[in-house]
């Protein structure tokens, strides 16, 4: 009773007249989407260690490299699946959002405490998730803290080493994880093909996985990114609650996001046999974009701006729009069930 | 029935309030057996009633998306518990579904999905929270007294999630350690601090045992419970994050032996994703179902923690208990629902629902 018949599994799989093409999908999403995503991330981090390795004179090259991660970070946000959830890493790389501000409360701590031991390879990762990451990085960069880091054997300074060593040991474990042969997480895609995957039933299972990812990305954008920084009205706009605000960040984080869900969705695009609804959604990509690019102030202010806000009214509107439509309908086009207790239990 | 059938049956331990309902057919006068939340895809929100072959019987909007729904022992109403932050639990008639009750949680506290009778039938119990300081609360309520609520008591923790009533009358609570709060949806608040148990609280609230897993495995989130023979406990855990299928999923516990996790095949441990969605104790105690929706699997173990199997059922999720000792009823989120037979393997599909089932199902069943 225990297994399922292998040949059973084959003929759902083979009955499916969507099942071929996921396939297709899936591997070339991994492999040019997922992994080069992940290697540029690594390429990033590599800088940035260096950079932070060398001392921290050069403040100019340290914000240059942390802006390169950032960018890269953004590329691969919306996938929130493998080895970027295993071991927290997702929130150890960027804790946002910081709800509570433990980053700035536990950062200050940490300084005033002076403790080196702590940024040891041995210790460091154990340490709290918001002190690990991208937004501890941000924060030493951006304020008033980078005149600290200067100083000849400056705390700050090996802090900021220690978050550069660490996300650089991230990002290459990241791509190890999805890159090795055996075991790895592209191995299990692969492996759908024969049955063997230890991970997925079927190639259905990896697609709708791909469309989740899109899908929570796009609400990621509108409910994290828009609406919590444009609070209920203009009088009640939360400028601080921008994603990456002290580095201006937060519209260009969007666009990242923005552009790798439009990717995915290039990718995705050939499976879908409903043109009209392709191409809705392609106009729907099209408006959010212009929408986003006619932002021409950065965001934390914007949203407090009586003659900025609306333009941030509009590109929210125009992803709410997106979502929707990819939520309620691309599912169906493509012939997958997104599963109601899996999505969303308790 | 009469209630001195009623106090015999939970003096044998056959009634189990809560996702199983031990009543004699000839006690009813509705042929309602099944009971579970259920959701359209516009996020319309119902508890629905079904006869034991999945025809439906009705179908009752409800304000938010409810949990778990629980039988009152009186054969003749159901509750619909909100899973959180929801402050409501809807009460319903079985035999048309009417709305005969609201039962509000209180000022500063919301409702965690899951409620019990106490054997009596004169309190019913809810796991709360109490958002304010972020503690567990079980909320006491006066059943004949429009649900009165009557006190309250500390969980023993964080994050109460499932409970259940022992006839013995100790309450058995499993904390699943996640803070949330309420302005901030459904988001864990304390990821680096879970301390997730599972207690056991005399007649008026009182801690008489508390367990936990090993220390290393913490962010397994002890969530769902249901009695077995001999008073041990079947537990089914959510791992928070990616444990590459190393993360304990499923145990048992015993207020005097503590807690023993039990392992999934290896071919199913990454497959489960980290995460089990409900657990159901057959009718006579003796084995246990376990639901892995994310896997898209149902497992199954004998009471003394020797494993029987698995099952492929896409979403499944909802677990209730069915008439005869091996048998459990299995409702997905695609609106499929099955009779499943953990002894022989055997599974009959019943009626498919044009709604989804959410995550619990409950049943109503002749004793043994």
């Amino acid at each position: 009773m225990t297994r399922i018949p292998a040949l059973l599994l084959l003929m759902a799989f083979t009955t499916s007249p969507f099942a071929a093409d996921h396939q297709a999908i899936n591997l070339s999403v991994t492999d040019e989407l997922i992994i080069p995503g992940y290697r540029h991330l690594a390429q990033a981090t590599a800088a940035f260690e260096t950079a932070t390795a060398s001392g921290c004179a050069d403040l100019d090259t340290l914000r240059a490299r942390f802006h390169d991660v950032s960018d890269a970070w953004n590329e691969v946000e919306m996938w929130r699946f493998g080895p970027i959830e295993y071991l927290d890493r997702r929130g150890r790389f960027w804790f946002w959002p910081d709800k509570h501000g433990r980053m700035d409360r536990q950062l200050r701590q940490l300084l005033r405490a002076g403790d080196r031991e702590i940024l040891g390879d041995a210790h460091f990762y154990e340490t709290s998730a918001a002190l690990q990451g991208m937004p501890a990085a941000e924060r030493l960069l951006f304020t008033a803290l980078s005149d600290d880091l200067t100083a000849a054997d400056a705390y700050a300074c090996a802090y900021l080493r220690a978050i550069g060593h660490n996300l650089h040991d991230m990002a290459t474990r990241i791509v190890a994880d999805w890159t090795d042969p055996d075991r790895g997480e592209r191995r299990m895609v692969e492996a759908i093909a024969d049955g063997g995957s230890e991970l997925y039933d079927s190639a259905d299972e990896y697609t709708a996985q791909l469309l989740k990812s899109l899908h929570t990305q796009l609400l990621a954008i509108r409910d994290l990114k828009f609406d919590r920084p444009l609070g209920e009205d203009l009088d009640h706009a939360r400028p601080h609650r921008a994603e990456f605000w002290r580095s201006t960040r937060a519209l260009r984080n969007i666009r990242h996001n923005l552009h790798a869900v439009r990717a995915l969705y290039d990718a995705i695009r050939p499976a879908i046999t409903d043109a009209t609804l392709a191409e809705a959604i392609q106009a729907d990509f099209e408006h959010a974009e212009a929408a986003l690019a006619a932002i021409d102030t950065p965001l934390s202010e914007a949203v407090a701006d009586p003659a900025h806000r609306p333009q941030v009214e509009a590109a929210r509107a125009a992803i709410d729009t997106l979502a929707e439509r990819v939520g309620k309908e691309l599912p169906a086009a493509l012939g997958l069930a997104l599963g109601f207790n899996s999505l969303d239990g308790d | 029935m009469q209630r001195r059938d009623f106090l015999k049956l939970a003096a044998l331990g056959l009634l189990a309030p809560g996702t199983t309902l031990t009543l004699p057919a000839r006690a009813l006068s509705h042929d309602v057996r099944l009971l579970s939340a259920a959701s359209d895809g516009d996020g319309h929100h119902f508890v629905i009633g079904l006869t034991a072959d999945g025809e439906p019987r009705f179908r009752t909007p409800l304000p938010t998306r409810a949990h778990a729904v629980v039988a009152h022992p009186d054969g003749r109403h159901a509750l619909a518990v909100s899973r959180r932050p929801g402050r409501v639990i809807t009460v319903v008639a079985l035999d048309d579904g009417r709305v005969t009750h609201s039962i509000e949680a209180p000022e500063g506290r919301h409702f965690y999905g899951h409620a019990v009778f106490s054997p009596d039938r004169k309190r019913l119990f809810a796991t709360e929270n109490a958002f304010g300081d972020g503690g567990g609360r079980i909320g006491v309520y006066a059943v004949d007294d429009g649900y009165r609520r009557l006190s309250e008591w500390d969980s023993g923790g964080i994050g109460p999630h499932e409970l259940l009533m022992r006839p013995d009358n100790t309450l058995v609570v499993a904390n699943g350690g996640l803070r949330t709060h309420p302005d901030e949806g459904r988001r864990t608040l304390n990821p680096d601090h879970i301390e997730p148990s599972i207690v056991w609280l005399d007649a008026s609230g009182n801690l008489l045992a508390r367990h936990q897993t090993a220390p290393e495995w913490r962010r397994s989130s002890i969530r769902h419970i249901a009695a077995l023979r001999g008073g041990h406990i079947a537990i089914a855990m959510q791992f928070q994050g990616d444990s590459r299928g190393e993360a304990p999923l499923v145990a048992i516990a015993h207020p005097r032996d503590g807690l023993r996790t039990l392992n999934v095949p290896d071919a199913l441990q990454r497959r489960l994703r980290d995460y089990c969605g409900s657990v159901t104790a057959a009718r006579d105690g003796g084995s246990f179902a376990v639901s892995a929706p994310r896997g898209n699997r149902i497992l199954f173990w004998r009471a003394d923690g020797e494993y029987l199997g698995a099952t492929r059922v896409e979403d499944g999720c909802g677990l209730a208990a069915g008439a005869t000792a091996g048998e459990f009823l299995i409702s997905d989120g695609l609106g499929g629902l099955r009779r499943h037979d953990a002894l022989t393997g055997t599974q009959t599909p019943l009626s498919p629902s044009a709604l989804r089932f959410d995550n619990h199902l409950s049943s109503i069943v002749p004793p043994l």
